[in-house]
């Protein structure tokens, strides 16, 4: 077992990790960042995304002992049931879900995309969002989101 | 969903009944760069009613024989197994063209282990 300092959504803890460990699972289990979803385990599908430094990062493809030190974004960090998120208040709004387990990796990838990129184009967004997969297929209603999230945050920014 | 099914998933064994792509790395679901911009639904029975609800997925069933009809009309001959592949239909097009007759394509899921 090894220690390791982590920092999710603002809050720091010296956790004990197993080497074989991966971010993902200590995340869930000392964190109970329960957004955080395992569907492949091997950085296809985007279920575990985090972000780390405002970027995308697969946490299953991280070992935990490799994060001390990290800062992680999860969507637990973004907004609350009282206080959504502009991104995820377009996800409700457009009814990018179905059965939601991919739409935490996808309000994550979408913040990190429109952090970088404030008014992306369609062929962006896809581009941008194509390591995220949605099995039951909300694609289009996830683009009307992202389009939406962005106009909504370009007019806070202008306000 | 039925698109991915149409034409991208395939359940592959080898002889020995072993399940040979079990995981979404070589199990091919549709990303976002995978799916039309665009998709219509059209309600037959009652278009303007706001009482349509989501039911399971009734719907799904039928998206693989439209796709499949959609390929034969196009191509001239009919793929009888899915996923729909650029594969299959190529050698559809070759069996049409050699022989005159639409002949049923071999499965391309057996893999030699």
């Amino acid at each position: 077992m090894e220690l390791v300092e982590l920092t999710v959504n603002g809050l720091s803890r010296q956790v004990a990790v197993s080497p074989e460990e991966t971010l993902l699972e200590v995340l869930r289990r000392e964190f109970q960042a329960l957004s955080v979803r395992e569907a492949c385990g091997i950085g296809i599908c985007g279920a575990c995304t985090v972000l780390v430094d405002g970027h995308t990062v697969s946490s299953c493809l991280v070992l935990a002992g490799f994060a001390d030190g990290m800062a992680v974004g999860t969507v637990e960090g973004l907004g609350g049931l009282d206080d959504l998120h502009p991104v995820q208040q377009a996800f409700v709004d457009e009814t990018a879900f179905q059965c939601s387990y991919c739409t935490p990796g996808f309000v994550l990838a979408t913040k990190a995309l429109l952090d970088e990129q404030p008014r992306p184009d369609p062929d962006t967004i896809r581009h941008e969002l194509a390591g995220n997969l949605c099995r039951c297929g909300s694609y289009q209603n996830i683009l009307a989101a992202v389009q939406t999230a962005a106009e909504r945050l370009a007019e806070t920014e202008r306000r | 969903m039925g698109l991915g099914q149409a034409l991208f998933e395939e359940i592959a064994w080898d002889e020995g009944g072993n399940l040979v792509n079990p995981n979404l790395s070589d199990y091919m679901i549709p990303s976002f760069l995978d799916v039309p911009l665009e998709l219509d639904q059209t309600v037959l029975e009652d278009p303007g009613s706001i009482d349509v609800h989501g039911l399971g997925e009734t719907a799904l069933p039928a998206v693989m024989p439209a796709v499949a009809n959609a390929v034969s009309r196009a191509v001239g001959a009919r793929v009888h197994d899915l996923p729909i592949t650029p594969e299959k239909v190529l050698r559809l097009l070759r069996a049409t063209e050699s022989v005159g007759t639409p002949e049923p394509v071999a499965s391309a899921t057996s893999v030699q282990a």
